[in-house]
């Protein structure tokens, strides 16, 4: 058996004839994977099941306080409580459509407005620091994210007289059309604060905010919220990659080399992290490795998920608006040609039509990216789960030692909304019943659930799973 | 033959007879739905269309009323499992739908009057992702010459998917729609196909 062994690996090895090589982002559109590929180990999963009832949910977060709870961001403007358990607690954690007498604080009108995101302060668990971005109904939709504190006394309810007592603006930012505000704030593993932001909406990006590094849309943005005697808002990490290049200086013309005049950007907003991205909707950091993982949503024929390994300086431009993926924008037919612009996706799918007059693709890819996590756990490391809310398909991203795979490991009948690790490393994702027609508002469509991506031979007994589609 | 067939007002048919035995037999198959042992489901339904076909040819405008047992079997076009077609409570049946219960024909096809409502019916629910002229989108075409469902080929198989939902954004409208508002809209799809 041990020969067999041995000889089976040699003859793999021989075969694939391919050294082992670290992650790399695509230098060429041909490196960029597509549906249809295989991660190593032929993963199997499931998606139990954990609780339901929510309105409209778009987000989950853990506070990563070994209470084992699990938040629920409802749009219309709730966070609701899940316990250990699986019991949703019937009064809300924050209830911001009561927190102001005037009424309610967050801008549901159109379906892509609302509540979008919690994040607990890396450490929650001694100040009680909780942050929430949503659009705001004072500020005519601009897209607000605030802080407030949880009472020791009342852990699973922050009371309107609560959050009124102990909020903090920490952004403010304009927003002047309803769509594409990005969504999702998280810590990242070096204690800062990301928050993903669209282009502001519209279609094909016209304010070209994507390439504006004098604009706060179409960026991810990174702030530190640990602001010396908690006075400012926020501060700018000392290593953001624009964090000089707007500060006046004093000219200078000569002993300078090009690269150097070339970082020099006059009017660039310090928060940048990254640029050029049309709707970030959902990105999500590896809990192992640092990395960065971003599922950018597409316009008419292409969705993207980029990759930033740990170790990078930021300022990547991920190209929008003249690349959507790895493609031209706008894209008139088969042969349009343009520069691929900054760095390429790890990842892309295609809508029905991948350009104007192709033939109709059958299989329905989707037409939404939503990230949900990156699990380390069966049978994948390092991987990317990222679902679609037009088709409900979900798919792993991953490298395989020498090449990025995209692999549909199941197709459900979900909208996918959103996502995220719980303190134990698996992955939450959350689905609504919400579409941009036949919105009926936020409190009136089906009600959406939770649900916890598990081994598929790891299915609690007894546990309801999301239907799927056979392959 | 019309008589023995099809129903009178107060009567039973001879099939509503065996019917019945069916309906019987599968109320003690259990919750499942077990029909009973020796009638496949294909020779029934196949019976049935018949009959209703019949009955409608040979009796203009006289629907044999058609009783959950008797309706074809609806499957959700994603996972196979079966659909509830039944009237919701307060909801009435059409004759067209009770029709196309028994037999997977769509009365509507080719009926202007439907087909206008059905027009109405797809720009508010449809077009968005499917475009108005069902060459698709958001959401793939209606009009090609094949369907990411195999099945949406047939009436019965586009019901399905609009009734059950599939994929994502493919909700089930069977939750927000009645099943003749379905049947006109796919009317009007397949008008689509011939423009």
């Amino acid at each position: 058996m041990q020969r067999f062994v041995v000889g089976l690996a040699a003859v793999a090895a021989f075969v694939s004839g391919q050294p082992v090589m670290a992650q790399q982002v695509p230098k060429s559109p041909a490196d960029v994977a597509r549906p249809g590929g295989n991660l190593p180990g032929n993963p199997q999963i499931a998606l139990v099941k954990v609780a339901e009832g929510f309105n409209d949910p778009v987000g989950v977060a853990s506070a990563f306080d070994g209470t084992g709870r699990l938040f629920v961001v409802e749009r219309v403007g709730r966070i609701r409580v899940v316990t250990g358990g699986g019991e949703v607690l019937s009064e809300p954690f924050l209830d911001l459509t009561k927190t102001n007498p005037l009424g309610t604080e967050v801008q549901t009108v159109f379906v892509e407005q609302g509540l979008w995101s919690v994040a607990f302060h890396p450490k929650f668990k001694d100040n009680g620091y909780v942050f929430a971005s949503f659009a705001s109904v004072p500020f005519n939709g601009a897209n607000l994210i605030v802080r407030f504190t949880v009472d020791r006394a009342s852990p699973n309810q922050v009371s309107s007289e609560q959050f009124n007592k102990t909020v903090k603006v920490i952004m403010n930012i304009p927003q002047p059309y309803y769509n594409h505000y990005g969504g999702k704030i998280a810590f990242g593993p070096d204690g800062y604060l990301y928050i993903s932001k669209g282009d502001a909406g519209w279609e094909g990006d016209p304010l070209d905010a994507g390439q504006n590094l004098g604009k706060l849309w179409g960026k991810m943005l990174r702030i530190n919220v640990d602001t010396q005697g908690d006075q400012a808002a926020y501060s700018i990490p000392r290593d953001n990659p624009f964090l000089d290049a707007g500060r006046d200086r004093m000219m200078n013309l000569f002993g300078i080399t090009e690269e150097g005049f070339s970082k020099i950007k006059i009017g660039s907003r310090p928060e940048i992290w990254a640029y050029g991205l049309r709707n970030p909707w959902q990105f999500s950091f590896d809990p192992k490795t640092g990395d960065l993982w971003i599922g950018d949503v597409g316009q008419n024929h292409w969705e993207e998920i980029d990759w930033q390994p740990h170790s990078s300086k930021g300022g990547e431009n991920y190209g929008w608006k003249h690349n959507q993926a790895s493609h031209c924008h706008p894209i008139l037919g088969a042969d349009t040609k343009c520069p691929i612009v900054g760095v390429l996706p790890v990842a892309e799918y295609p809508h029905q039509e991948p350009y104007p007059g192709a033939p109709k693709l059958k299989d329905g890819w989707g037409c939404s990216v939503t990230g949900l996590g990156v699990a380390n756990y069966a049978g994948m490391t390092g991987v990317y789960l990222a679902g679609d809310w037009c088709s409900g398909r979900l798919w792993g991203v991953g490298w395989d030692g020498s090449k990025w795979q995209m692999e549909e490991l199941l197709h459900t009948a979900l909208q996918f909304t959103g996502g995220n690790n719980d303190q134990d490393g698996s992955i939450l994702a959350v689905n609504c019943y919400c579409f941009y027609l036949d919105d009926k508002g936020p409190v009136a469509n089906p009600t959406g659930a939770l649900w916890r991506v598990v081994a598929a031979d790891k299915v609690p007994a007894g546990a309801e799973t999301a239907k799927t589609r056979a392959r | 033959m019309h008589r023995s067939f099809c129903s009178a007002p107060g009567g039973r048919s001879q099939l509503q007879d065996s019917d019945a035995t069916l309906a019987s037999n599968r109320r003690e198959g259990g919750a499942s739905g077990n029909f009973a042992v020796g009638y496949s489901d294909r020779l029934r339904a196949a019976a049935l269309a018949a009959t209703a076909m019949l009955c409608i040819a040979t009796v203009p405008g006289a629907v044999r009323s058609v009783a959950a047992e008797d309706s074809l079997q609806f499957k959700n076009a994603f996972d196979g499992s079966t659909l509830d077609v039944r009237p919701k409570a307060g909801e009435q049946l059409t004759p067209a739908v009770q029709a196309f219960h028994a037999s997977g024909r769509n009365p509507y096809r080719d009926d202007p009057t439907a087909l206008a409502a059905g027009k109405k019916l797809y720009e508010t629910w449809c077009q968005s992702c499917h475009m108005p002229d069902g060459s698709g989108r958001m959401g793939p075409s209606l009009i090609g010459d094949s369907y990411t469902y195999e099945q949406v080929a047939t009436d019965k198989g586009m019901f399905e998917v609009v009734f059950g939902g599939a994929g994502g954004a493919m909700q089930a409208f069977g939750k927000r729609m009645g099943q003749d508002d379905i049947l006109q809209i796919i009317a009007y799809v397949r008008s689509l196909k011939r423009k």
